[in-house]
């Protein structure tokens, strides 16, 4: 059983990761069918670090069917953001960043992901991933200084 | 230690690499104190980190802002429906995730493999064994061996009415009552099932609970057959007026079909109560009587008044089939007294045959099987 939070933190994980409409959705449909074959924890949930490992290997798997620096293809229907944020930024992060730093900052800067439990899942020590994540946001900044909007 | 290193971290000027990488760190409060302000205090000069700072504040701002981007709800059902082969498995290997109509039915079909399965499987003959038709069970009786030809030749040459020519044959014929004139074609006797039943009280002897029905159904052991088998010489004598008037004659007066006749056999030597092998012996008498039913409780009642008890494990007179079963005990004295007194009711055929049950001194052991006439049953072959 996959809660609806979680089926939009994986949607929303390969969503702003892939940047792929279809190609996303699809990921998100074979990460929800492989997290419900895993025995979730006694409360209903699944374990971030189990979630963390199916994504990767998702992404793994569908990234190798983009092309960097293609251009994106997203409805406006799929993604709602809040008023004042930019998705211009985003998409501007995204081709100047490492897919290791997007998919830093994607699970634990935007979908609260614990940093240990994304680098077991990703499988490197928590220096890496803390690294990543550091340049990740330092990058984002830059990106949002260049682009003269603070939000 | 940590002091040590503090105080030279203190005295050491952070670069501005230092502090350009110190300063996430600082945004997400994992500096300790030392360095914080020490990377506070740079700050304050270096104009370059301070908009790093401000970068990294509003890429924090931002993200913030990105967590509450929402996706499609319709999408988002969508993907919640995404199953693979293995949770549609896990999801339907508990029954209570199936439709309920579905599930009833598998429920039913279960049920109903079952409970063919196990009509199918169960050996239900064996169970319940089937009772034969008529109400009287045939069954394979002993098979008593045919005497000694010298044994033979002396029944011969007393017997008048020529039973003893019959008799021998009939030994295995479970000595049936044509022997003794019965010419109404009254059922044979089963004697073969009488040294059944008397194999099985050998076994009472020795077992404490026999059971009727096995008694008539036991096959006596060999040595039940014993190694001189009686045979029987049918003497007429007149019927008596009184019980105790009729005494068993040597030579029955031929002819004499209303006489009551009282057929004694006996075995040479076959019982000697000092004899270690022979041990003890046994009567067994048969007759064929009208009016069973009358009869019998009357012959119980003279048993009892003689003194007699019974020896077995079943009632004086247990019923079986068409005839009736008397094992019992008598003193040794009423002997002749029984005999006269079973004369009264119709013929008899009494035979004295040894066994292994040594009764006690002054007591006789009494077998005796009375068949109702009339009974249209075969005898058994």
């Amino acid at each position: 059983m996959v809660s609806s939070d979680q089926a939009r933190e994986i949607a929303l994980f390969y969503l702003l990761s892939l940047m792929d409409e279809k190609l996303a959705l699809s990921a998100a449909h074979k990460s929800i069918a492989q997290l419900k074959a895993m025995k979730p924890l006694e409360n209903g949930t699944h374990d971030r670090v189990d979630v963390a490992r199916i994504l990767r290997k998702g992404f793994d798997t569908h990234r190798k069917m983009l092309q960097r620096n293609r251009p994106t293809e997203m409805s406006e229907r799929i993604l709602w953001f809040p008023d004042g944020t930019d998705f211009a930024t985003w998409q501007k992060f995204y081709r100047s960043s490492s897919d290791a730093e997007v998919t830093a900052i994607v699970l634990t800067r935007i979908l609260g992901f614990p940093e240990a439990a994304v680098a077991e899942g990703f499988n490197v020590s928590s220096g890496t991933m803390k690294y990543r994540v550091a340049k990740g946001t330092r990058q984002l900044g830059n990106v949002l200084s260049k682009s003269g909007s603070r939000l | 230690m940590s002091e040590i290193k503090s105080n030279q971290f203190t005295r050491k000027k952070l670069t501005p690499f230092l502090a350009h990488e110190m300063i996430y760190d600082y945004v997400t409060g994992q500096l300790d104190n030392e360095r914080r302000a020490a990377l506070e205090e740079f700050l304050v000069k270096d104009s370059e980190s301070q908009n790093l700072l401000k970068n990294i504040q509003a890429a924090q701002a931002y993200t913030e802002n990105l967590r509450k981007v929402t996706v499609d709800a319709e999408t988002l059902l969508q993907l919640q429906e995404a199953e693979s082969a293995v949770s549609l498995g896990k999801k339907y290997s508990s029954l209570k995730e199936w439709p309920e109509s579905l599930r009833w039915s598998v429920t039913a079909i279960a049920l109903s493999v079952i409970v063919a399965g196990s009509v199918a499987l169960i050996p239900w003959g064996r169970l319940m064994p089937a009772k034969k038709p008529g109400g009287v069970s045939q069954l394979e009786v002993a098979q008593i061996p045919q005497p000694k030809p010298d044994e033979a030749t002396e029944v011969a040459a007393n017997d008048d009415s020529g039973s003893g020519d019959e008799a021998p044959d009939e030994a295995g014929d479970e000595g049936s009552g044509d022997d003794v004139g019965d010419e109404g074609g009254a059922p044979p006797v089963n004697v073969a099932a009488l040294a059944a039943i008397a194999a099985q009280q050998r076994k009472a002897t020795a077992t404490p609970t026999p059971t009727p029905t096995a008694v008539a159904a036991n096959r006596p052991p060999e040595s039940v057959a014993r190694a001189t088998p009686p045979t029987f010489v049918t003497v007429n004598l007149p019927k008596p007026i009184q019980p105790a008037a009729a005494k068993p004659s040597p030579t029955p007066a031929p002819g004499t079909n209303a006489s009551t006749n009282l057929t004694i056999s006996t075995t040479p030597d076959s019982h000697a109560p000092g004899d270690a092998k022979a041990r003890g012996f046994v009567y067994r008498a048969f007759m064929t009587l009208d009016n069973l039913e009358e009869i019998g409780p009357k012959i119980t009642s003279d048993i009892v008044a003689l003194g007699g008890e019974k020896a077995g494990e079943v009632e004086l007179g247990w019923k079986r089939g068409t005839g009736r079963y008397y094992h019992y005990a008598l003193p040794e004295e009423n002997e002749k007294k029984m005999l006269e007194r079973l004369q009264v009711y119709g013929p008899v055929r009494i035979s004295k045959d040894p066994h292994p049950r040594v009764m006690p001194p002054g007591k006789v052991r009494f077998i005796l099987w009375v068949e109702s006439a009339g009974d249209p049953s075969a005898p058994p072959n």
